[in-house]
């Protein structure tokens, strides 16, 4: 009796060691204890209010309950957030092994056999990656309080003693308000099967063995029990509803109505192995070993019921393997609910019968069958095995982190959260781009407002409901869903005020200038920060979805309440009994412990051969792994390694696919590589590969390799060709050829004017001194065309700095019918140059795009595309449009040396040559072509990026197919309706440019006999990544 | 009736001159009185006392103003009633209206005009802009002054208003009164650019200054001429193109940063394209010499605004020749020494490209490079061009040479 709490303790002792300084750090790149920390900084801020301005445009935090976010913001008021939250995770450990132990000990009534259980459990890999790796602390303490329930429900179902009652039901309140899902599903597979045990029991008294209980007598024992299962039931089911009522309340009234969001959990795990790791492998761990154990202990007759729901959960949690989970559970559940949390329960239902078997294999009749039948030694290597395995798979789940991050680097958030206070920087929105998770303790630390978040189930804006992406933050990981939504965020800010991005990953530098952004400031903590101008800031009073008092009422008092009351009547029942500090009577499931005398030969065998079965596929798996991997084993394969190499930028690895005779050393490679700058080689993934042998002549072939390049930007399809060779046995590459182009001078000189703006002169906590203003630059729009295109609406013109100053341009287009209703309304992406110096003309082009897929049941395209475009789909015929365009005083990005050094006409279109006579390296470089017909009027404006950049005095080539315009048409062509800082456009050309010269602009389009069109003008827009 | 209202009107402080002179203590009206003391000077305390009124109910007072609405309750001093008009109320100018009122009825109504303190120096609030005007005389900054009292009640109206400006040493003096809460000028813009400084004075308060700056107009026709090092098409040499000094009608120096486009039309038609920014009214850009003999008609555009002359440029020839060597086998082609106009070896980078046919004419394919130290060399491999004739077309330099040869 004694030894038995010594093995709790033990574990109790070893689980807040072990995982109670681990915690400090993996817990906080976790996947989600952060959004966590974000809710308890909410209610440590408005305990009853609960609507939250910061993420989301808005939203309530009465989509999740709420008992740790509280729990954690009551602590905080002690120590800090943080401290609340580790608080609350090593209040949970405790929980988790103790209700580990309490319900092994109702299975099996045998306190070694518990010990052992909650000694499993702290080094269960499942708790460990629930705890270290997703962070789920909600999920984690509901489920170890529902384990603390079971003993109490089923002395209840037994006993009928009201006292017991009380405790289940306070417990299973607890259980409501920490986490929803675990006791809904946690009734059918926890309470269901327990309930069948009790009533197994009951009958089993009926007669001697539990042999002999047949279902009459099953039958009548559930009769006897029929009343208090019922009252348990209902009072239970009030519980689920009333405890946590203004989260169905907010459920009912905001359906999750939102494109499914692609979760791991859901993937074929023999297809996708990752996921397979994740949410098969290691959450089962050595259990996959003991399976046929497990399997036959709970189809014992007493377990059946568990049995039953074990494998129900087995079966679910092997998500889109097979295609029953998605069957069993319908569509919509199957989308909605993460397929790993049944694994979760299935190995967490397991430990008692693991408990079980370490008991056996320990000190118990499997230690002396073995011992028997194999010998000592063998009995100790596979106990050494059993335990090595168990240690392997420990440090194997802990460390998975640390070799594979989940996250990006751990953020210094001060700087951030200090921009944000300052200068009032705070009354407009902001972005995180590239932070992970980590942008919930950001948004945690700060009042200003975004308009991502981190709780995907409470969005609202449809840019985000109607794609599956979780984040706008990581755009870049859900394809063309992600960069879409971005896009459209980054395209009208201003219909979110969103003036500040806050980029943690340079991959959305592009995109950003392209849109109109620039850099602002590069932040201590090396977060680069951009800025749009023309925004209006966040007004005083926005709108919030509210709810009755009453509801906030027990949102804010139910909760922890549930913890009090559960607390006074349980702490004296179980802490006691399990400490053990006084003795009690038995528990009544305490007498039906079973002697563990007999163990089954078979089943020694069967386990054999299932683990030779397992040891088996981990083989095949390691081999294909190891296959795939065989670089130059053939023609195919050592260009799709080169091109690996390429894409993670090991250009060691990809040099030692070069053929060795070519003599390119290491170095001069190294030199060539890194001097290519562009969108191929800097903001791109590679997304597929087909390669072509075109001239396989035995050792010796020429591959035409298409690659597709994901970039910030667009889809980039490229053709390499590369000649391969074969040298004894092995293939290899030539190198491809290097450009020895040499500019003329050492040092050059160059000098150029430059802008600076102060921002406010003057100190002020007040709005800026009306001194300190600058006047908006002065457009004007030359010309301004609706046009109708292969479907699709689009306002193209040019328009002109007519200032003195540099502009920042934004153009905003509306569509109006016949009756003057608006249809739609969209800003210029990047058809146009957003920087213009004084008197300098851009094209410009909107685009009307749609809010993708606004309906759910669009399909979604398989394939990544950012360059995908939706068009609206308007209900009426736009005939007419406005125009407003805005100048902002503009100070960086006007670099404007790149020259079109010659442009040749060949049979296709334009090979030309960029030159750069300045001293910026041009990163990306963009052409801008404008069409226009016979009489100079303009049709169309098309962009070309160019895949590499232009280096400073150096040259590049391009090569530009002018489209058809066939079937364009021109719907309207007026400047009637065009504005410029919201004065008329015609009011600023008679003021400011009354004596035009319109032969200027055709003076400067050359003549190109295309179809649909007469002249052609190509005008550059250049990024430059690194400015200096 | 028995009682009778004895109203009295207490001015402790009686402000404007209008009004009369200041007096200090208590003024007693009789109950109609004939020519009620009408207006006070904004900030002075106001009481309203009342006598003989009913004791059995509270009666009270109702005010309003622009500065809103009250009730006020009164309070009991000797004999009679006292109500004291809040400080905010006091301070605002302009009509405040007051009505007693017991069992729900109206017993008397009036009102007095808070009049602004104009004792104190005002403050003057200007505004200026826009911040930057076009030369010309055409277009104009607005300055607006606005003087108020310490209050902030608008002073009266017809209340004079210096405004002065500045520009280049030339002092103007303005006198305006203020209307409709303000007084205002319009400064037009001179012929010269520069920056017009502007101030006003009121009363006794002078404000700061505040300026605008004259942006010249937009540039007139102009000149535009190259530099280069020498006449030759290398490739490599840098050519730059610049402006005269562009100025607008008035003789202005055109302002930094105006984007001057030079417009190239080569040979074959094709439109090259290199941009400059002014500075000091002078714009310069460049491009690379052509790789070839050459003609360039360049033409620089403001847009819209002024055009320039078209000047030609003529490039000659730099590699006059080139050998192409071949291997035994025919196999590899060394193109070169590539010299230039002093024989000297071309600098390294300039393109050289094979075309390849079969004996039949049939194109086969294009192989491209660069010349380094003179020489670009290309080797055909057997695996992929079988032994035969072929033509073989090497261009570099604008030159065009054919050979059939018999690859082995």
């Amino acid at each position: 009796m004694k030894k038995t709490n010594t093995l709790l303790i033990v574990a109790l002792v070893i689980a807040i060691a072990f995982h109670g300084s681990a915690i400090f750090f993996t817990l906080e790149s976790t996947y989600d204890a952060l959004i966590h920390l974000f809710f308890a900084d909410h209610y440590a801020d408005s305990w009853f209010e609960p609507w939250d301005y910061r993420w989301y445009t808005g939203f309530t935090v009465q989509s999740y309950p709420p008992l740790v976010h509280q729990s954690i913001a009551m602590l905080s008021y002690i120590g800090g957030l943080k401290f609340g939250m580790f608080s609350v995770a090593l209040i949970a450990i405790v929980l988790f092994i103790t209700g580990v132990y309490r319900f092994s000990l109702l299975l099996t009534g045998n306190r070694r056999v518990a010990g052992y259980a909650a000694l499993l459990a702290v080094f269960s890999s499942t708790f460990i990656e629930t705890l270290h790796i997703f962070g789920q602390l909600p999920s984690l303490v509901g489920l170890s309080v529902l384990l603390h329930s079971l003993p109490e429900i089923y002395l209840w179902i037994k006993t009928g003693k009201y006292r017991y009652l009380a405790t289940c039901l306070s417990l299973i309140a607890v259980t409501v308000t920490s986490h929803h899902v675990t006791p809904i599903f946690g009734m059918v597979f926890f309470i269901f099967p327990l309930i069948g045990m009790v009533v197994m029991d009951t009958a089993k008294e009926q007669v001697a063995t539990m042999k002999q209980v047949t279902f009459p007598i099953f039958f009548i024992a559930f009769k006897k029990l029929f009343w208090r299962i019922v009252s348990f039931g209902i009072a239970s089911l009030f519980l689920i509803i009333t405890c946590i009522l203004p989260y169905w309340y907010n459920s009912k009234r905001n359906p999750i109505t939102q494109v499914p969001i692609p979760h791991g959990s859901r993937d074929n795990f023999l297809e996708v192995t990752s996921s397979g790791l994740v949410f098969f492998m290691i959450p089962w761990g050595i259990l996959l070993f003991l399976l046929p154990y497990i399997f036959y202990r709970f189809y014992s007759k007493r377990y059946l019921f568990f049995g039953l729901s074990f494998s129900m959960l087995t079966l679910l949690g092997t998500g889109g393997t097979t295609p029953i989970p998605l069957k069993l559970l319908g569509e919509t559940a199957f989308n909605i609910l993460t397929l790993d949390r049944f694994t979760l329960w299935a190995t967490i239902m397991a430990l008692p019968i693991f408990g079980e078997f370490a008991f056996r294999m320990v000190e118990g009749d499997l230690k002396a069958k073995l011992q028997q039948r194999f010998g000592g030694v063998y009995h100790r290597v596979l106990g050494g095995f059993l335990a090595g395995g168990i240690l392997l798979m420990v440090i194997f789940t802990m460390t998975l982190g640390y070799f594979r991050p989940s996250q990006p680097a751990k953020i210094k958030m001060l700087p951030i959260v200090n921009f944000l206070n300052q200068d009032s920087h705070d009354s407009w929105r902001y972005l995180p781009l590239g932070f992970g998770d980590q942008m919930a303790w950001l948004s945690a630390q700060t009042n200003a407002m975004t308009v991502d978040g981190n709780y995907h189930s409470a969005r609202r804006l449809p840019e985000l409901t109607t794609r599956a992406i979780e984040r706008i933050e990581n755009s870049k990981f859900r394809g063309v869903e992600g960069i879409g939504s971005l896009q459209q965020f980054l395209t009208v800010p201003e219909k979110y005020h969103l003036k500040y991005i806050f980029s943690n990953d340079k991959f959305y530098d592009p995109i950003l200038y392209f849109c109109g952004w620039q850099r602002l400031q590069q932040l201590e903590n090396g977060i680069m920060v951009w800025e749009k101008l023309n925004i209006p800031p966040v007004p005083a009073i926005i709108p919030k979805e509210d709810v009755p008092i009453f509801l906030k009422i027990m949102w804010g008092t139910i909760p922890i309440s549930t913890v009090l009351i559960a607390f006074l009547i349980n702490i004296q029942l179980s802490w006691v009994r399990i400490l053990k500090s006084r003795e009690k009577p038995l528990l009544n499931y305490m007498n039906l412990s079973v002697a563990y005398d007999r163990f089954s030969g078979k089943l020694i065998l069967v386990s054999h051969v299932w683990a030779l079965l397992i040891f088996i596929f981990i083989g095949i798996g390691i081999h294909q792994f190891y296959i795939k991997n065989v670089a130059q084993h053939s023609a195919m394969n050592v260009v799709n390694a080169y091109y690996d190499a390429l894409d993670f930028k090991e250009f060691e690895r990809a040099h030692s696919y070069l053929d060795p005779d070519a003599e390119v050393d290491l170095a001069q490679y190294m030199l060539e590589v890194s001097v290519t700058d562009g969108i191929l080689s800097s903001y791109a993934k590679l997304d597929s590969i087909g390669i072509e042998l075109i001239d396989d002549k035995g050792n010796r072939a020429k591959a035409k390799v298409s690659t597709q390049w994901i970039t910030p930007l667009e889809k980039v399809q490229k053709d390499f060709f590369h000649e391969l060779v074969q040298r004894s046995g092995k293939w290899y590459l030539l190198p491809s050829t290097f450009d020895n182009d040499v500019p003329p001078d050492q040092l050059y000189i160059s000098n150029g004017t430059t802008f600076y703006n102060h921002g406010r002169r003057q100190l002020t906590t007040q709005q800026t001194h009306h001194e300190d203003v600058l006047k908006q630059p002065v457009l004007e729009i030359l010309s301004a065309k609706l046009v109708r295109f292969k479907g699709q609406y689009s306002i193209i013109g040019e328009l002109q700095n007519v200032d003195d100053v540099p502009a920042d341009v934004v153009v905003k287009a509306t569509l109006y019918n016949d009756d003057d209703r608006i249809l739609a309304n969209h800003s210029a992406k990047y058809h146009i140059k957003h920087k213009l110096m004084p008197k300098e003309t851009t094209p410009y082009k909107i685009n009307f795009e749609g809010i993708a897929w606004a309906s759910t049941k669009d399909t979604i395209p398989p394939t990544f595309d950012p360059d995908e475009f939706t068009p609206i789909s308007l209900s009426e015929q736009p005939t007419k449009f406005d125009l407003q365009s805005a100048g902002n005083v503009a100070n960086t990005d006007l670099y404007k040396k790149v020259a079109f050094q010659s442009l040749n006409r060949t049979a296709q279109g334009f090979e030309g040559v960029l030159y750069n006579f300045g001293v910026q390296e041009v990163t990306i470089p963009q052409l801008l072509v404008s069409y226009y017909d016979e009489n100079h009027e303009i049709l169309w404006v098309d962009h070309h990026f160019l895949r590499s950049g232009v280096r400073v005095q150096r040259k590049q080539f391009f090569d530009y197919r002018p489209i058809t315009l066939e079937g364009l048409e021109v719907i309207q062509s007026s400047l009637d309706l065009c504005f410029v800082n919201g004065l008329p456009n015609a009011a600023v050309s008679e003021k400011v440019f009354p004596n035009r010269d319109k032969s200027h602009e055709k003076d400067q389009a050359q003549e190109y006999p295309g179809n649909g069109f007469s002249f052609l003008k190509f005008d550059m827009n250049s990024y430059i990544g690194n400015p200096k | 009736m028995k009682q009778i209202y004895t109203l009295y009107l207490l001015l402790a402080l009686v402000a404007c001159k209008k009004v009369g002179e200041p007096t200090a203590g208590t003024v007693l009206l009789p109950v109609a009185w004939s020519n009620p003391i009408d207006s006070v000077r904004a900030g002075s305390p106001i009481l309203l006392k009342f006598t003989g009124l009913d004791e059995s109910t509270m009666a009270s007072v109702y005010i309003s103003n622009t500065f809103g609405a009250a009730v006020l309750s009164l309070e009991k001093e000797k004999n009679a009633w006292v109500c004291t008009i809040p400080q905010n109320f006091t301070r605002t100018a302009g009509p405040l209206h007051w009505k007693l009122v017991q069992h729900k009825e109206v017993k008397r109504f009036s009102s007095l005009t808070i009049l602004p303190d104009g004792r104190l120096p005002p403050h003057v609030e200007t505004y200026f802009g826009p911040r930057s005007i076009t030369v010309g005389g055409r277009d104009y900054s607005m300055l607006v002054t606005i003087p108020t009292d310490p209050f902030d009640n608008r002073v009266l109206t017809g209340t004079e208003v210096t405004i002065k400006s500045e520009f280049q040493n030339d002092v103007q003096s303005f006198e305006k009164q203020t209307a409709d809460f303000i007084a205002w000028k319009n400064i037009f813009s001179t012929n010269i650019a520069g920056r017009i400084l502007v101030s006003a004075s009121c009363l006794r308060t002078d404000t700061k200054e505040l300026t605008t700056i004259l942006f010249p107009a937009n540039a007139e026709a102009f000149e535009i001429d190259y530099q280069r090092n020498h006449e030759y098409a290398d490739g490599n040499q840098i050519i730059s193109f610049q402006t005269n000094i562009l100025k607008d009608r008035y003789g202005n120096k055109i302002g930094d940063g105006t984007l001057v486009t030079f417009l190239i039309k080569d040979s074959k038609g094709g439109y090259l394209k290199t941009t400059g920014m002014s500075i000091g009214g002078i714009a310069a850009a460049s491009l690379l010499h052509p790789t070839e003999k050459e003609q360039w008609e360049v033409t620089a555009f403001i847009t819209g605004a002024a055009k320039s002359n078209t000047i030609s440029v003529a490039f000659e020839q730099a590699v006059v020749d080139f050998s192409t060597s071949f291997s035994t086998n025919n196999r590899t082609l060394v193109i070169g020494p590539l010299k230039s106009f002093m024989q000297q070896i071309i600098p390294d980078g300039i393109a050289v490209t094979v075309g390849i046919y079969d004996s039949q004419g049939v194109y086969l394919e294009t192989k491209k490079g660069t010349a380094k130290n003179g020489i670009c060399s290309f080797a055909l491999q057997k695996e992929y061009f079988e032994k035969g004739w072929y033509r073989l077309e090497v261009k570099a330099a604008g030159i065009l040479k054919k050979y059939e040869k018999e690859l082995q």
